[in-house]
């Protein structure tokens, strides 16, 4: 396991806050309602597996973007809902009413883009800290459990963040958590960038 | 201008056209090199005009942040961008057949071909159709709403209709009644005149039948509004069946038909008295009404006179054929006695609804020229008596006291604990001591009578002394009865059972 100081890990905190504050700025421009973001916390877990990831993000189906990284760094990034607060969020976010059986089609079309956009604020943030290059696969979305998300990546080596997240539209609160997994030395690469940067 | 065709297969990019998707391709420099076929057919613009030329001359839109930062962040080396429909409508403007405007997803991926590096793609899906589902759903959905939230507001205001007129119908009503029969009792007015007195009786049963049926029109529009709640309680049925008779006596006399009632003495059903009353008036009302001279009507108890009223005649009968819609409003189910008598038809749905708001059934068996038999069948309910002492000694005989009777019995400490009990069960009766800790008697019983939701559950006080302020003073908070503790059981089994079935 990877140790991080709380200073380590304030400093990476503000670093995912810009990359978030980047992304919040992208989806004003996309929807009429004002959406604010922020990341009040970051959590390492000591272990990557997935009952340590159970215990803290449960084990109900979540709606979930996901998307996989490598070359500079290795590993798996995921966006995930409740379904109850990814359905609010697309409401509010697009003024859309529930209650059609296709709209669930939309909804993950739209929580993909809102994902995608998160993650690549977060990603891009991580990516610049580090000075290196990140290759990404397309993001997708799915409707996993927590265990179904990360229970291939799960592994010797690999170290767990979670990212609890805040969204605020129209004075509704939205809670979602992000999950990095960083294979190999992914962890360590950025830690010895975030200790660079104090 | 290049034209699609075999020769385009030259192109790195003839792999695209064969994508059932439109398709383009981009440099850092936001020029077009790829426009697929597809793209081609949706927008009209062929790949010539586009290629070379940057994507934002043609589509000024895709100037906006919201496009052109996050494309460019892709050149940088960021991940995907995904463009859903919800929120862009579409990246490429484009019309379907009919005009109407094509909806897309669209995702932008890094992107490379032997000779060109850093490019990126862009793959548009066209999504009217689903888009559409979901608008005609919308709108189906949206319509019934509307129609729904129209037709509920037109019966509010209806029911309130109803309610209002039917009240200012009925105080003057009223006041006729009285007067009426004061004039039946002033000599002066009669003058020993047989023809006035007949006119005088006939404007009587007349006013009385317009009361009763404006009262029926009342409690309909009250049951429709939800505002006729149920007051339900254990109570002698053989009393207000001895009352409907004697009131329908002369009418029945005068028809030549026999009214018979069979409810015995004591026996107590479980119900709204004051809405049953009403259900048993309305079918020995209707029992008249279509029965011959000589006919016989009767009133009983079924089941061991636990919970099935009936009410038989041996009437014209009705026709099988009508049962379903005997018990509607919206069916003409009046029909003319046998002697011309007329009505509104709202009897039978009423009584129906009343017995139905109890958990009930109201249902007939007959046949042409046969009779008919009414049934009001109401849930069979156990009776409940919370006993309230702070003495375990004193429930605990109470209980034993009790124990011969079907009845359910839960127990409090004391008021307060009572109270707390009562916001989630109805008891049949309370029996509560005077002296308690936190809260005593007289404070219970005084908090449950003054409750609409409590008050008429009937209350019997325990106390050890027998003096009479503490007697008037039960009496006047409206204890239903007051025992002396250390009664004999057969003193104070009868008290008990009087509340209960």
């Amino acid at each position: 396991m990877v140790e991080i100081s709380p200073i380590l890990l304030d400093v990476f905190t503000e670093f995912v806050n810009i990359g978030v504050g980047r992304a919040a700025g992208i989806l004003n421009q996309m929807v009429s309602s004002p959406v604010t973001l922020t990341v009040p916390r970051i959590e390492v877990l000591d272990s990557c597996d997935t009952g340590g990831i159970e215990r803290v993000m449960g084990t109900e189906t979540l709606s979930v973007v996901r998307l996989t990284f490598n070359a500079g760094l290795n590993g798996t990034a995921a966006l995930l809902f409740p379904s109850n607060s990814a359905h609010k969020f697309v409401v509010l976010l697009t003024g859309e009413q529930p209650g059609s059986p296709d709209i669930d089609s939309l909804k993950a079309e739209t929580l993909n883009e809102v994902g995608s956009i998160l993650l690549n604020g977060i990603m891009g943030s991580i990516a610049n800290l580090c000075e290196v290059h990140i290759g990404y696969s397309v993001p997708e979305h799915m409707e996993a459990t927590p265990r179904e998300v990360c229970g291939g990546e799960c592994g010797k080596g690999a170290s767990v963040m979670i990212v609890h997240s805040m969204f605020t539209v129209k004075e509704h609160l939205i809670e979602g958590k992000m999950l990095l997994i960083f294979q190999g030395i992914s962890m360590q690469t950025l830690l010895d960038a975030i200790k660079r940067k104090l | 201008m290049e034209q699609a065709g075999p020769a385009r297969e030259e192109s790195p990019y003839a792999l695209l056209d064969y994508m059932p998707v439109g398709v383009f391709v981009l440099d850092p420099r936001l020029r077009v090199l790829h426009w697929n076929s597809v793209l081609e057919e949706w927008t009209g613009i062929p790949r010539g005009e586009m290629l070379g030329k940057e994507i934002t001359g043609r589509f000024p839109h895709l100037a906006q942040p919201k496009y052109l930062r996050r494309i460019e962040s892709i050149f940088e080396g960021g991940p995907a961008a995904v463009f859903s429909s919800l929120l862009h409508r579409h990246i490429i403007p484009a019309k379907l057949r009919g005009g109407k405007e094509m909806l897309q997803n669209a995702t932008a991926v890094p992107f490379a071909v032997p000779g060109g590096k850093g490019l990126v793609l862009v793959t548009v899906q066209d999504v009217t159709d689903l888009n559409t589902r979901i608008n005609e759903s919308r709108v189906t959905r949206d319509a019934a709403l509307k129609a729904k939230e129209e037709a509920e507001n037109a019966t509010a205001v209806k029911d309130k209709f109803v309610a209002l007129v039917s009240h200012d119908l009925k105080n003057p009503l009223g006041v006729m009644l009285g007067f009426l029969q004061l004039m039946k009792e002033d000599n002066a007015v009669t003058d020993g005149n047989s023809d006035t007195e007949r006119m005088l009786d006939i404007l009587v049963e007349s006013v009385n039948n317009m009361l009763h049926l404006i009262e029926d029109v009342l409690n309909l529009a009250r049951l429709k509004a939800g505002k006729l709640t149920l007051q339900q309680r254990f109570f002698g049925l053989d009393g207000p069946a001895q009352k409907i008779m004697m009131n329908f006596e002369s009418q029945a006399k005068k028809k030549g038909v026999r009214l018979t009632n069979e409810i015995p003495e004591k026996c107590r059903i479980y119900g709204d008295p004051v809405l049953l009353y009403e259900v048993l008036q309305n079918l020995i009302s209707n029992a008249i009404k279509f029965s011959r001279p000589g006919g016989k009507i009767v009133l009983s108890l079924r089941n061991g006179g636990k919970n099935v009223i009936t009410v038989a005649d041996t009437g014209v009968g009705i026709d099988p054929a009508r049962f379903d819609t005997l018990f509607r409003y919206d069916e003409k189910t009046s029909t003319t006695g046998t002697a011309g008598e007329t009505g509104t038809g709202f009897g039978l749905p009423l009584s129906h609804d009343i017995v139905t708001a109890h958990g009930g059934a109201l249902t007939v068996e007959s046949a042409p020229g046969k009779g008919s038999v009414f049934y009001v069948t109401l849930p069979y309910v156990k009776p409940m008596v919370l006993l309230v002492d702070d003495d375990p000694d004193i429930r605990g005989l109470f209980k034993a006291y009790l124990d011969d009777l079907d009845v359910e019995i839960i127990e409090a400490e004391d008021g307060m604990h009572a109270l707390n009990m009562l916001k989630k069960r109805r008891p049949h009766l309370i029996i509560t001591d005077i002296s308690m800790p936190n809260m005593d008697g007289f404070q219970l019983l005084e908090t449950i009578k003054r409750s609409p939701d409590t008050g008429y559950i009937p209350v019997i006080l325990l106390t050890s002394g027998n003096d009479i302020a503490t007697r008037e003073k039960a009496f006047q908070l409206g204890a239903d009865d007051f025992i002396t503790k250390g009664q004999r059981r057969d003193d104070f089994m009868p008290r008990i059972t009087r509340f209960l079935s």
